[in-house]
């Protein structure tokens, strides 16, 4: 889920200690505010720091003038089949090609597991918003393909990956039992800082940091609220594909998702946050003497959640429906012209719609 | 008769706001409050029924909420509010879809005015509730936007670097340069609430030129010191939008717009930087109409605050400036205020278009590097204006702390810190312990 979404969440859980309530409502302290940062902790650790430690046994750093397509589908089936070969993992991180301040060409990796091999693409130019400026493919091979020398694992992610701007992907290829290759995408991402166990040690740190300044009992429920806001995000993050390493030191693999959704939805992201904000609301009413207290949390969640979200979806259907009889009207009117007077409305657009996924946005 | 003179003031007010808000740097509380300033003693005679004079300031609000799109995208030069538009503004205006641009922040604008309109029976229902629930968590809530803000910016390295450490140095440039941007702005907060420079007749106006320094003149200066002109504009006739395109982004606008209007201290910026995130928003479009809703119900939302009967919210600078001379009256003035919001934003609409055309000819005619420089000179003289070589020097210490985002490409929000710090702490008791710290009591 998105970074906005962990934090409201976070700061959502906290409210539900009575005493943090009370101490900020009556000592103006900031604990709940501790909710939500340790909620954004988990991708904080990785996306601003992890990612730099992580060592690659192979690089690609395609030139920006020239870049050589085949090269770069070589060096990605080379490191595929060295983990083979070695029984080793192998990691490779892929660079971006720059092409000015707000200008880079776009390549994409494709894993074609029935046929093992790897196909590279290369792309036009995009913005940093990844928008595509049509016609700006290069000249020559722009397409590439390598064969591998073993199988690759059935995939939990889409196949497809852009490498498009800032920090390039990376991927670690490591050998199964069976044989097979299994690729870990972004592997510095979703390890430790991804755990239960983690969320448990830094509310114990917590605790015991802020112990010898306010007492031990009394910074207890830090150490609660900190344990919680981390936990909510790790829990959240297994609604998606990439899952998690739940149980580290104890367990080394990640767990798969529950495939829910991706983190870029924009639907669950803003559900969840409305959710959290009236969860925030309600229990800051409820812990501090407001009248919402003689409101049942019955008829509130009615009011402020079920009803808009019902609204909501019915609206969404309307415009599906209305969607669709417009589609079949451009169809049938489409179909009534020639071809080349079609072609004109195919002018590129200042933005197309793009696909979102949960790897690339957590890379963002 | 009072509805003529109504309808005149919504009428006046719209199009004088409608110039102001091209003007870059005058922002639309400052030329409110010298109105009022001068309109007061006609006030107090009863000369100026006060229905016409909450018509006429309503109707600088929502013209200038909806207009002042239009030198963020075509100057580069925004105020706070507008400050998210101006990146992909700016990289529409050199896709010669500046116009196009301009016009999804005016469809978010009505977008924004027709959700405040629905919402409005429920405001006084709702929002007894939510003050009193909300009211004594304040400081918190502010620490909230301050923790988020930090925390959200991410790295924006290539990771290319042969080792790890230089690696992690080149991404945290930006990371570091946007906690100094926020520390440099909550010391300069402190020293303008607690010291302040501004004569004592412009005492109202003690925030602007910090204001302006912070947003307004860096984006003038790049603009002055990039090589590049905007190529000629297309006019176009209709939008690259669709229905759930204006609802999501409308949606998601309002959302953020309507946090920004009952919290203080949080602006429209920041609603719209909330917004963006609450929604996963991907598409230029989608931001771009969303960051038109946002300001215009952070604006006029905020002010609406004022006249919801039985809740006194006062919210904004026009709020406060209005409430020295009116206390809400109950519904009678509330219908009123949200007619006055119908007319003066379909006005303000087809306004919009116009002047945007106007700005088109003008960079078209002129060159634009030239036009950046009126535009600082112009700025620089409304300052003077305002507050002397104080106030110049004042925006001058400011536009050294709005450059840093410029030079580290790190988020120009930052700046909100000369608020949202020095407020925060107040909030909580520790504003005056600090400010004895910096030696300001």
């Amino acid at each position: 889920m998105k970074g906005l979404t962990h934090f409201i969440s976070g700061l959502a859980a906290a409210t539900f200690f009575p005493q943090a309530v009370q101490m900020a409502h009556t000592e103006s302290s900031f604990i709940l505010v501790l909710g939500g940062i340790f909620g954004i902790l988990p991708d904080t650790i990785d996306f601003k720091f992890a990612q730099f430690f992580e060592k690659y046994h192979y690089v690609v750093d395609p030139d920006p003038n020239k870049p050589d397509t085949q090269a770069i589908a070589n060096t990605l089936a080379q490191a595929i089949n060295d983990a083979h070969a070695s029984g080793k993992p192998k990691s490779i991180l892929f660079n971006t090609i720059k092409k000015g301040a707000d200008l880079w060409r776009q390549y994409r990796l494709y894993f074609d597991i029935e046929n093992s091999k790897v196909k590279v693409t290369m792309g036009p130019l995009v913005n940093t918003s990844k928008k595509v400026y049509p016609g700006t493919e290069i000249e020559g091979q722009k397409v590439a393909e390598a064969t591998l020398n073993c199988k690759l694992c059935p995939q939990v992610y889409d196949k497809e990956t852009h490498v498009d701007i800032m920090g390039g992907p990376s991927f670690c290829f490591v050998p199964q039992k069976d044989g097979t290759i299994k690729m870990d995408f972004l592997s510095w991402h979703r390890r430790w800082s991804h755990s239960l166990t983690a969320g448990l040690f830094l509310g114990i740190l917590g605790w015991l940091i802020l112990g010898f300044w306010l007492g031990f009992a009394n910074a207890i429920i830090y150490g609660m609220v900190i344990t919680t806001g981390f936990w909510v995000h790790v829990l959240e993050d297994q609604l998606g594909y990439m899952g998690s390493n739940l149980l580290w030191p104890f367990t080394k693999e990640k767990t798969v998702g529950t495939k829910s959704m991706h983190s870029g939805d924009a639907m669950p992201n803003f559900c969840t946050v409305w959710l959290a904000l009236i969860l925030i609301f309600y229990n800051l009413g409820k812990y501090s003497d407001s009248s919402l207290q003689e409101m049942s949390f019955l008829v509130y969640f009615s009011y402020t959640f079920i009803v808009p979200l019902f609204i909501l979806n019915v609206i969404d259907r309307i415009l599906k429906q209305w969607e669709m009889g417009t589609k079949e009207e451009q169809n049938n009117k489409l179909s009534a012209v020639p071809v080349a007077a079609n072609s004109i409305n195919a002018t590129p657009s200042l933005h197309q719609l793009e696909t979102i996924k949960e790897v690339e946005d957590n890379f963002g | 008769m009072e509805m003529f003179g109504v309808l005149a003031a919504i009428l006046a007010g719209t199009l004088i706001a409608a110039v102001m808000a091209c003007l870059p740097a005058l922002h639309i509380y400052n030329v409110a409050g010298i109105a009022l300033l001068m309109a007061l003693p006609a006030i107090k005679a009863g000369i100026f029924p006060l229905s016409i004079v909450i018509a006429f300031m309503m109707s600088l609000v929502v013209a200038y909420s909806v207009l002042n799109t239009i030198p963020s995208i075509f100057l580069g030069a925004p105020d706070e509010s507008a400050v998210f538009v101006t990146m992909p503004g700016n990289r529409a205006l050199m896709l010669s879809k500046g116009y196009e641009a301009t016009m999804m922040t005016g469809v978010g604008s009505l977008g924004g005015i027709a959700f405040l309109l629905l919402i409005a029976p429920v405001c006084p229902i709702v929002l007894p509730y939510f003050k009193e629930v909300i009211g004594p968590h304040m400081h918190w809530v502010l620490g909230t936007v301050l923790a988020f803000m930090v925390l959200s910016e991410w790295p924006k390295s290539e990771n290319r670097e042969k080792t790890s450490w230089k690696r992690f140095f080149n991404a945290w440039k930006n990371l570091f340069a946007g906690l100094l941007t926020l520390i440099l702005s909550g010391i300069l907060g402190f020293i303008v609430l607690y010291r302040p420079l501004m004569p004592i007749d412009m005492s109202f106006q003690n925030i602007m030129p910090t204001f302006v320094g912070l947003f307004a003149v860096p984006w003038v200066i790049q603009n002055m010191l990039s090589q590049t002109n905007p190529p000629s504009q297309y006019i176009c006739k209709t939008l690259d939008v669709d229905t759930r395109l204006f609802l999501r982004g409308t949606g998601s606008g309002c959302f953020g717009g309507m946090f920004a209007a009952i919290f203080p201290i949080i602006t429209g910026g920041i609603g719209g930087l909330l917004a963006g995130h609450a929604t996963a928003q991907r598409d230029d479009r989608l931001f771009i109409i969303s960051q038109g809703a946002s300001k215009v119900v952070y604006y006029v939302g905020g002010f609406m605050l004022l006249f919801v009967p039985g809740v006194l919210m006062n919210r904004g600078g026009m709020a406060w400036m209005l409430s020295g001379v009116y206390q809400p009256m109950g519904y009678g003035d509330y219908y009123m205020v949200l007619g006055v919001i119908a007319i003066s934003g379909a006005l303000s609409f087809v306004l919009l278009s116009f002047f945007s055309q106007a700005i088109i000819w003008l960079i078209k005619k002129i060159n634009y590097r030239l036009i950046s420089l009126f535009t600082f000179a112009f700025i620089c003289i409304v300052i003077y204006n305002m507050g002397g070589w104080e106030a110049l020097a004042l925006m001058a210490v400011s536009t050294g702390i709005g450059m840093i985002p410029v030079f580290f490409h790190s988020r120009r929000m930052n700046c909100m810190g000369v608020l949202l710090i020095p407020v925060m702490l107040n909030m909580a008791g520790y504003g005056t312990i600090v400010a004895n710290w910096m030696g300001l009591l």
